[in-house]
């Protein structure tokens, strides 16, 4: 029996990885995190949009990492529709827009890319987000 | 605080200086971002990766991108968009400066506008390990009255 397309593999590892969508609570919390983490003051946070990129934060999945070979992040785009609040409920809807071989110094790789959607409690989509994950070993 | 009408095409925002970025710094930003993937901790998975070394997160050099651009902002404006590369590796230790100059500019008919900034990350040898543009949306001065 051959074995199956490696670029299938990925997708479904990645696909079984995010689930479906997520919704998380924009915690005061993770947002002093999140500032801290960049030694930035946190003094600013009342009533202010939380920092755009804040986003990055929502909808992650500690586990599991990739089951085999290597991945590393290539490269991440965000575009910003609304600010988003302390309190504000946020939705994360990941999708599989790729996988494609490439030649690199590794030998056979393929990337990955996948999008994001962000909808707040009022079903305002207030930012979309795409990544490229760079696969290798596999 | 920048004003659409006083930029021109090659003002540079202040550089924003970092490191060296220790363990410390990799992990809190594991917490931060909420991704605990054992490259940016663990010297035995960077090593079976064949990396020198703990590296820092793409996305702790992305989110030090949109301070550098938030820092400039000071409130005004807003980032629209922000795309990056990551083409190389920042190592745990590292001194990092974050940049970015502005590419080009395009006025509206309000007195508004955007700006693209290029921006990036470069090492101690100013060597640019991420690249990239972001896109932010700016008032005139009579907007800020």
């Amino acid at each position: 029996m051959s074995e199956a397309d490696p670029a299938e593999l990925i997708r479904a590892e990645y696909l079984a990885r995010v689930g479906g969508p997520v919704c998380e609570s924009v915690e005061e919390g993770r947002v002093r995190d999140f500032l801290m983490a960049l030694d930035e003051p946190c003094d600013r946070m009342t009533g202010q949009p939380v920092p755009p990129l804040f986003l990055l934060t929502l909808g992650r999945t500690r586990r599991p990492q990739p089951s085999r070979g290597s991945a590393v992040n290539a490269g991440n785009d965000y575009e910003f529709l609304a600010p988003v609040y302390v309190g504000d409920q946020i939705t994360v809807s990941r999708s599989v827009l790729s996988v494609e071989p490439k030649e690199g110094k590794a030998g056979r790789m393929y990337l990955l890319l996948s999008q994001a959607t962000y909808t707040n409690q009022r079903n305002e989509i207030v930012g979309y987000s795409r990544i490229r994950i760079l696969r290798w070993g596999w | 605080m920048p004003l659409f009408s006083d930029l021109r095409v090659g003002d540079e925002l202040p550089p924003l200086k970092k490191g060296p970025v220790t363990r410390q710094h990799l992990v809190e930003w594991c917490a931060a971002e909420n991704d605990y993937y054992p490259l940016h901790y663990d010297e035995r998975v960077a090593t079976a990766m064949r990396i020198p070394g703990t590296p820092i997160q793409g996305t702790y050099k992305l989110a030090l991108i949109g301070q550098l651009i938030s820092n400039w902002l000071n409130g005004v404006g807003r980032l629209r968009s922000i795309s990056v590369s990551y083409r190389g590796l920042d190592l745990e230790g590292s001194l990092i400066t974050v940049r970015g100059v502005v590419a080009a500019l395009t006025p509206s008919d309000d007195g508004t506008g955007q700006a693209v900034i290029e921006v990036w990350v470069e090492d101690a040898d100013m060597k640019r390990s991420t690249t990239g543009q972001a896109v932010i949306e700016l008032p005139s001065r009579s907007a800020t009255r």
